[in-house]
């Protein structure tokens, strides 16, 4: 069988099956209630009539059986309407008959009746019409044997009022089914409101609009939400200290690698040349891995902790006030336009790496112009212009500056590895980067990133 | 020029302070927060070289005390931290220049002779009066094109007046320039020295302003 996997299915559906139980067994039970009520109306009235009729019943003077007054019902004196009386023998003998049976007879099965007690039978009348018949038996002074007395009834009237009674129920029961339905509808609705809730708050940090799980949840969803930011704080913090970890050790490493290169350069004084040179390079190389896996192992880290955003206007401001200063005497202009950045979906460390080593590469490169200019693109991401009015750079060698190999071990003082890292982040987070010409003459750098909505 | 080094590990102050007297400057050095802060706002330094992973008082507070107390002596950040979001910490904290480790020590004495150029407001490494010139890189005095040997002291005293040009230095200024702070002090000997050096590059080059100090003029 398929099951909607749906809790508000499961729950309307139980709520539907359950009304429809209760409201079945409700209806069958009122209109058997009603029914007995009715029968019990009739019984009662029709044991009025053969009392009636039996009261009126005299023996003549002949020993013939007749009536003595005119039973009060009007219809036993119209043909055919319905209500009938008749009087017989035991033995089947018809003696009297109401004037409403004409020239009919009620046909009465055998039966042998206890004085006093009544009998109902279904017959057949006049037209073929179903007859409701009450009997009972009486002896009458001075006349041999029982006579069977009878009353009968067209049965449509009171099936008719029962079946207008049970379709006034089904209706009214059928309308309440539909309300309950209704109300079952809104309250599982309602009470399934604070699960959107969280689905929607879920989805926030997923996109990294919040940190955690926002806002106040009904008793028994929050001890879900509680665990659910106890897991989130956990992982950040996990996440937080593999970081200090890694950084404390590649920070660890750069004071004793300052202290041998210097070495090594002080050896050059010597006739050490050849070790002294190769000293050097290897810890450059050192450096740049260092580095390198240090940002990398940060940032791997840290594309999958949910809920960051970065600032990206505040971000570049403070880069270009850096630029600005470390590039101070080389005089380098830098100009930026930054009000329609929208936040970038990451750590503000990661976006400054990427960012500072392109713009420190502009300014490297650059002869006197800068300029950096971020917004968002027509497809919602992130994307950072910056251009330069340096040499440039031929189009053959763009693709290869962000290659790691080649950066890593190639022996350019200080830029090595800055763009490599820019490259490496930038796919982390599903971004790219390119160089292509600029308008200064230079070269643009375009990264492009995904943006926190 | 007189620079105060700021840096815990040994090995690497002692071949920063190597580094630095080689190059011709006056260099205090200590290991210690707290002390740099005292040193930074009590001496008078032309540039300081700091680390920012200091014991006790960190770099990065030390700096921001001096700014805070309005002292604006050009600082050069040299430590382990080279990410972008720490340098724009370091810069913004009022930091002049950035240099992570591991570093290559001409660089940094490069980076430190710009600061100090900067801070006098020179843009080039080579300065002029008159015939004289002083070549920053290379710690060179030329007079008329002919190389002149300085000493050491003889040397700080003309590149502090070198870069004050026209403006008279007091002999306190001087010696506050020429001598590390563990050097007995002696005003008197910037006379010694100021003699010497209109003996070396010529009479007429340093002016002696009665009561008031030196000044340095193009003839």
């Amino acid at each position: 069988m398929i099951f909607p996997r749906s809790l508000s299915f499961r729950l309307l559906a139980g709520a539907v099956v359950w009304v429809t139980i209760a409201l079945v067994v409700a209806g069958v039970a009122l209109s058997r209630l009603f029914e007995n009520h009715l029968e019990d109306q009739e019984a009662r009235r029709f044991e009025v009539t053969l009392n009636q009729l039996a009261a009126n019943l005299a023996v003549g003077d002949k020993g013939g059986i007749e009536l003595t007054a005119r039973l009060s019902e009007p219809q036993f004196q119209r043909p055919y309407s319905g209500l009938y009386w008749q009087v017989e023998t035991a033995r089947g003998e018809i003696l009297l008959r109401s004037r409403s049976l004409w020239d009919r007879v009620l046909a009465l099965p055998r039966d042998t009746l206890l004085d006093g007690e009544i009998h109902r039978h279904r017959l057949t009348g006049p037209d073929n019409m179903p007859l409701r018949v009450y009997e009972r038996s009486v002896t009458l002074p001075r006349r041999q044997g029982r006579l069977r007395l009878a009353v009968g009834e067209n049965a449509t009237v009171l099936e008719g009022a029962l079946a207008g009674f049970r379709r006034t129920l089904a209706l009214s029961l059928g309308v309440l089914g539909l309300g309950l339905a209704g109300a079952a509808g809104v309250q599982v609705a309602g009470g399934l409101r604070p699960l959107r809730r969280l689905r929607n708050a879920l989805g926030r940090v997923r996109s990294g609009r919040a940190r955690r799980l926002e806002g106040r949840y009904p008793d028994e969803i929050q001890p879900l939400v509680d665990n659910l930011n106890a897991v989130l704080d956990q992982n950040e913090e996990v996440v937080a200290r593999a970081r200090t970890q890694a950084g404390n050790l590649a920070h660890s490493l750069k004071t004793p690698l300052a202290v041998l290169s210097n070495e090594a350069v002080a050896l050059h004084d010597g006739d050490k040349d050849e070790l002294a040179r190769r000293i050097g390079e290897q810890v450059q190389l050192m450096q740049r891995r260092v580095d390198y896996h240090l940002v990398r192992a940060r940032a791997a880290a840290s594309v999958r902790v949910p809920g960051v955003r970065t600032d990206v206007r505040e971000a570049l401001e403070g880069l270009v006030r850096t630029m600005r200063k470390i590039y101070e005497a080389r005089g380098i202009n830098i100009d930026s336009e930054l009000e329609y950045a929208p936040a970038f979906r990451g750590e503000r460390q990661d976006f400054d790496e990427m960012a500072g080593n392109l713009l420190d590469n502009a300014c490297k490169w650059a002869t006197g112009e800068v300029r950096v200019h971020a917004d968002a693109t027509s497809d919602g991401h992130l994307a950072v212009w910056i251009d330069d009015d340096g040499p440039g750079l031929p189009e053959v060698r763009r693709a290869e500056v962000f290659s790691r190999g080649r950066r890593l071990d190639e022996g350019v003082a200080g830029s090595g590895l800055g763009l490599a890292v820019v490259a490496e982040l930038a796919e982390l987070y599903g971004g790219t980067v390119h160089l292509e010409d600029s308008p200064l003459g230079g070269v643009r750098a375009v990264l492009s990133l995904p943006a926190a909505g | 020029m007189r620079v105060l080094v700021v840096e815990d590990d040994d090995q690497l102050r002692q071949q920063l302070v190597r580094a630095f007297e080689q190059a011709g400057y006056a260099v205090d050095a200590t290991v210690d927060g707290k002390e740099a802060e005292f040193l930074g706002a009590t001496e008078t330094y032309d540039t300081v070289v700091l680390d920012l992973g200091l014991p006790g008082v960190g770099g990065l507070s030390v700096l921001r005390s001096w700014r805070e107390a309005e002292n604006d002596v050009p600082v050069l950040i040299l430590t382990a931290r080279g990410a972008w979001t720490e340098r724009v910490e370091g810069i913004d904290a009022g930091a002049d220049d950035y240099l992570p480790k591991p570093f290559r020590m001409e660089e940094l004495l490069a980076r430190v002779r710009a600061l100090i150029r900067r801070a006098s407001g020179h843009g080039a490494a080579e300065l002029r009066c008159g015939p004289l010139v002083l070549d920053t890189r290379a710690n060179r005095v030329t007079v008329d094109g002919a190389p002149v040997t300085l000493t050491a002291h003889e040397y700080r005293v003309l590149a502090y007046l070198m870069h004050h040009v026209g403006e008279t230095v007091s002999r306190s200024e001087l010696s506050e320039h020429v001598y590390a702070y563990d050097m007995d002090r002696d005003s008197n000997t910037i006379e010694v020295f100021v003699g010497r050096l209109r003996k070396k590059l010529g009479r007429e080059i340093i002016k002696t302003e009665r009561g008031l100090g030196y000044r340095l003029e193009a003839p």
